[in-house]
């Protein structure tokens, strides 16, 4: 099968407006594929190449050396672009259009006829959880709300591919965790996406497979389970177990010779599901919690 | 699920959708807010005038200068100033980062962004022509009927009378006020194409502002400065020539464009003059909008 996006060996070099003609290396010799249906987080701190990758696989600057394609197709191509949604760091949108505007110039850009565009938007505002602000002008959007018409424009030609860089930064934990339920029915819709982010606990929670880059160079790739597992670690959780029951593991514990206990107490919460059950009354998610035993 | 887009190599659809994209966008700027300043300057100029000159024929001539004026620095300022900030603004908000993840070829960017500020430019001189011609009918029939008035009293000087009453009639709005105004449309927008040429390689809007009202003096200038050359540096021979032609070429002549004081004088505009101007500014267009797209394709957004 097509892989869903294919770099391979690029390069980009950028000169340095500067009399002496200085270049910079951006990204290195860069090679990975993500698979159709496949969420894939691309990592790293600031200037490590994260975005000048996503803006060639958009065709939104050339490679100095090497390819990348999606579906297949040479992303340089500006017919690649009909299988990708892309959501960019920060976006601001025309401000003077309606969500509902907003999202019939990109459908009209990305080809789609203006039935099949209402019909969309309809669909798409209801996912987003915007139809309440349709007619109101994006200058009157929240950087969360703006967020989201950004995801639903990057959505509206159905794409079977959506890049997303940084999707919530500075967004609030809600509108956070909003777009993170997105992203995860993006894998229940079989589309693969790439997400660039710094919140590492989101990254972790969403993504199948996780690149690490730095200095323009990939460090790490792999299956988020097989890059999170401690091999020498073995983690049981129990619930409503007693002082005794505890006190009897522990004591097999000291039988063995090799092994040795490292922690025992209640798992904690984390930060954001304190926050959001205390602003939103909603009952928590268990998936994400932090399970310090 | 399935892909629900439709790929062409070129959509006029696509052109249309920025076009009409960047219209709403300077309507909603309130770019047409000039027009009230133009209505202004069109009735104040109408009813204000009789007080400055008692020649009746006059009085419209001054007329048609005052709005051709300001019909004319609309033109310009809204040409530069509008197409100037078209794509910097694009870029520092990066919403042209979402329009060209998209699949849309970068030459239908710039063509529909242009269209986009041309249209307003079209739309308004087409609102001020209108009101100019309006006006300038009301006026002229009062003044008419004044004369006639005047003559029907058994006025002395019916002959003066009858030749002012023929003045008059040529003073009303005609197809050479239309052709006027479409030479100053046409100015904008060759002014229009080279703003958005030097927007794709500026370091910011100001710059490009500064240097497309640079370019548009140079232009102006141009034919002066092309005669006093010819006239001096004769012997320098056909190397200088060469070099003369190619500023000609290079720098669009805008003088070429003025046809309102013709107009004003009453002269009647042959239609292939207008064709003539119609062609060089088209092709003007052309080239600078081809020259845009040959830096805005391999630019690294």
């Amino acid at each position: 099968m097509e892989p869903a996006v294919r770099i391979d060996h690029l390069t980009k070099v950028f000169k340095v407006p500067s009399l002496k003609g200085q270049r910079v290396t951006a990204v290195s010799d860069l090679s990975l594929q993500v698979a159709p249906g496949e969420i894939y987080g691309l990592i790293g701190p600031n200037g490590s190449g994260k975005s000048t990758t996503m803006k060639v696989l958009l065709g939104l600057i050339a490679p100095t050396k090497g390819t990348t394609a999606v579906f297949g197709q040479d992303s340089r191509k500006v017919r690649s672009r009909v299988d990708v949604g892309f959501l960019p760091e920060n976006p601001y949108f025309y401000k003077f259009l309606t969500a509902e505007e907003t999202l019939h110039f990109y459908g009209r850009l990305g080809g789609l006829r203006k039935r099949a565009i209402r019909e969309r938007s309809k669909e798409l505002l209801a996912l987003v959880g915007l139809e309440h602000a349709r007619d109101r002008r994006l200058s009157g959007y929240s950087k969360g709300m703006l967020q989201r018409i950004g995801l639903a424009q990057a959505l509206i030609q159905r794409p079977r591919l959506v890049v997303l860089d940084e999707p919530t930064a500075g967004v609030d934990p809600a509108g956070s965790r909003k777009i993170r339920d997105l992203i995860l029915k993006f894998r229940e819709d079989g589309i693969s996406v790439i997400l660039s982010s710094h919140l590492l606990e989101q990254v972790q929670e969403v993504c199948d497979r996780v690149g690490i880059i730095f200095q323009g160079k990939l460090c790490r790739e792999g299956p988020m389970e097989a890059l999170m597992a401690i091999e020498d670690q073995t983690e049981i959780l129990l619930e409503r177990a007693s002082p005794e029951l505890i006190a009897r593991v522990k004591a097999l514990v000291d039988e063995d010779a090799q092994a040795s206990l490292l922690r025992a107490g209640h798992p904690r919460t984390t930060l954001e599901r304190l926050f959001l059950e205390e602003t939103s009354g909603e009952s928590p998610d268990t998936r994400g919690g932090s399970q310090d035993a | 699920m399935h892909n629900l887009a439709v790929y062409r190599h070129f959509s006029p659809a696509r052109v249309g959708v920025l076009a009409r994209n960047t219209l709403t966008q300077l309507v909603r700027m309130r770019a047409f807010y000039f027009l009230l300043i133009f209505s202004v300057i069109v009735l104040v100029s109408a009813l204000l005038i009789q007080n400055f000159t008692f020649d009746p024929a006059r009085q419209l001539k001054i007329m048609k200068d005052m709005s051709f004026f300001a019909m004319s620095m609309f033109g310009t300022i809204f040409a530069i100033v509008a197409t100037a900030n078209l794509i910097p603004k694009d870029v520092e908000d990066r919403t042209l980062y979402t329009i060209l993840a998209k699949p849309v070829p970068r030459f239908e960017y710039l063509l529909g962004k242009y269209l986009g500020a041309m249209l307003v430019i079209v739309l308004s001189m087409a609102v001020m022509m209108l009101m100019l011609c309006v006006v300038l009918y009301l006026r002229q029939q009062a003044l008419l009927t004044e004369q006639q008035a005047l003559l029907d009293a058994g006025a002395p000087h019916a002959e003066e009378i009858a030749v002012v009453i023929d003045e008059l009639k040529a003073d009303g709005p005609s197809t050479s006020l239309i052709t006027a105004a479409a030479a100053i449309c046409l100015q904008a927008m060759v002014l229009g194409a080279v703003t958005l040429f030097v927007s794709t390689f500026a370091s910011s809007g100001l710059f490009t502002v500064v240097v497309a009202f640079m370019l548009f003096f140079v232009g102006y200038i141009e034919p002066v400065v092309v005669d006093y050359w010819r006239g001096s540096m004769e012997s320098l021979g056909s190397f200088a020539n060469a070099c003369i032609h190619v500023v000609e070429l290079i720098f669009p002549n805008f003088q070429s464009f003025n046809l309102v004081d013709d107009v004003v004088s009453g002269k009647t505009l042959p239609l292939s003059l207008f064709f003539k101007i119609l062609g060089m500014g088209l092709s003007y267009v052309v080239v600078y909008l081809l020259a845009a797209y040959f830096i805005f394709a391999d630019k690294e957004l």
